[in-house]
């Protein structure tokens, strides 16, 4: 999809765990995982720089340590890998955001046009449902439906998510992973349990 | 109502929807005026608008109330009922008796009735031989829509569609479900805020969106735009707003 659309060699999504950690759900090919890694294991590079920004972040250039580089150790390993750019774009739900889709080019780039970095940014929306579905591990995973009425779609978990974010004093993501987790946790359904925070049954700030 | 009051008010509707495509492009509150004026002017019950997704299934982007009982019927129709045929065929769908037996969308029926719906009328959002969505009426009433009717909820969902591929034709190189997409988002953001605001201002989400609409339409902003301030809590929204808003709501429903 990122790869029809995009001038990208390949493409890696990965979705924030309701343990804090990232499940890769989907990849283009093995260098894809291996940067997606790389920088996970740094702890630097556009890949946190989206999940904290919640903005598009981009390496354009990896083999230029000339110029001003945030990422100098993480710019050499990924040239020694084999790619020239790197590209992260936040999956968001809204306001929350729920992972990242990792980009990566053989060769440095010039740095996007707007326009390229809004329809990176479609792609990125269009995907952050599916992706969020794929690593709920909660009790309606094996059984959720998928597409319509998806569960990441209604209109309740996100009405929660609101309401939890004002119960906890948190952001829009730390609410929904919030909701991840205690639907996993107690084995219920994501809407189930966001149904209950609406009606007000279940309090996280009571917890 | 009688023909003066009703031409009137569908030159208000017109007005108020094409007024959406002057100033700042507010997805989410056109969607919401389309509905708004349907049930009005066919006195119908309730609506629902559904639009399609980067998945090519229908999903709902705004109802006439918040009430669960309306999304579950919507939504049910979007799967195997009128909404889903009136969307694969790009034809107008009406069923003037939900209740009688032997229809095509057993499931859908069941709960449409259970729920005091007795008729449905689907209309296509249709532009160049795409259709991006339908735009969905129950009444509690049996009984078709006549010519006029149909007629008028196809004018005014025409100008909807118009403006949403217009805010498209800006943005070539999108496609089309990556660009409803993001109409997709701007309802999760809408969504969000709306708990927000229920939690804080300990209110319901109807009473919580009207909060949201009103500040938007009183700040001249658009509908996205606030919702996204709140759910990023660069906006917080207090009692005040709250009152300012059941103020203006109770002055619309006012009889003229």
């Amino acid at each position: 999809m990122f790869i029809d659309a995009l001038p990208v060699a390949g493409a890696s999504i990965s979705v924030v765990t309701e343990r804090g950690s990232h499940s890769v759900v989907g990849a283009s090919d093995a260098l894809a995982v291996k940067l997606e890694a790389l920088q996970f294991e740094l702890g630097v590079g556009p890949h946190w720089e989206a999940l904290r920004t919640e903005g598009p972040a981009f390496l354009w250039d990896a083999a230029d340590m000339a110029g001003p580089n945030a990422w100098p150790t993480l710019a050499l390993e990924t040239v020694r890998c084999g790619a020239g750019a790197l590209f992260a774009l936040p999956l968001r739900l809204g306001a929350a955001t729920v992972g990242v889709a990792d980009l990566y080019s053989r060769s440095p780039v010039e740095r996007w046009s707007d326009e390229m970095i809004d329809v990176a940014q479609d792609l990125a929306l269009s995907v952050a449902g599916r992706a969020v579905r794929l690593a709920t591990r909660s009790a309606e995973a094996a059984t959720s439906r998928t597409g319509r009425n998806a569960v990441e779609l209604r209109r309740e978990v996100h009405q929660a998510t609101g309401m939890v974010m004002v119960q906890l004093d948190c952001s829009a993501s730390t609410a929904l992973l919030r909701l991840r987790g205690q639907a996993f946790a107690s084995g219920v359904p994501l809407a189930g349990l966001a149904r209950e925070v609406i009606t007000r049954r279940f309090d996280f700030g009571q917890l | 109502m009688d023909s003066a009051t009703r031409e009137a008010r569908t030159s208000a509707a017109f007005v108020s929807l094409t007024n959406t495509l002057v100033s700042d492009f507010d997805l989410v509150e056109l969607m919401h005026t389309l509905i708004d004026a349907c049930i009005d002017l066919l006195d119908t019950d309730a609506g629902g608008l559904l639009l399609t997704d980067a998945n090519g299934d229908l999903q709902l982007m705004a109802s006439s109330v918040e009430d669960v009982d309306v999304v579950e019927v919507v939504q049910l129709a979007a799967e195997a009922g009128p909404c889903w045929d009136c969307f694969t065929t790009g034809q107008a769908v009406t069923l003037g008796d939900i209740g009688k037996g032997g229809g095509p969308w057993p499931e859908f029926q069941r709960s449409a009735l259970e729920r005091g719906y007795r008729s449905v009328h689907a209309t296509p959002m249709r532009l160049q031989g795409q259709t991006i969505g339908t735009m969905n009426l129950f009444h509690s009433a049996v009984g078709a829509l006549n010519e006029r009717d149909i007629a008028l909820a196809q004018a005014l969902t025409d100008v909807a569609t118009i403006a949403i591929m217009q805010e498209r034709g800006t943005r070539q190189l999108r496609d089309l479900s990556t660009h409803l997409q993001g109409a997709l988002d701007s309802r999760i953001v809408v969504e969000q805020a709306k708990g927000l605001i229920a939690q804080s201002l300990n209110c319901d989400m109807d009473q919580a969106f009207t909060v949201l609409r009103n500040h938007a339409r009183s700040t001249n902003q658009a509908l996205r735009s606030v919702a996204r301030a709140v759910a990023e809590r660069r906006l917080v929204l207090t009692a005040q707003h709250q009152a300012a808003a059941l103020r203006g709501d109770s002055a619309r429903k006012r009889p003229v």
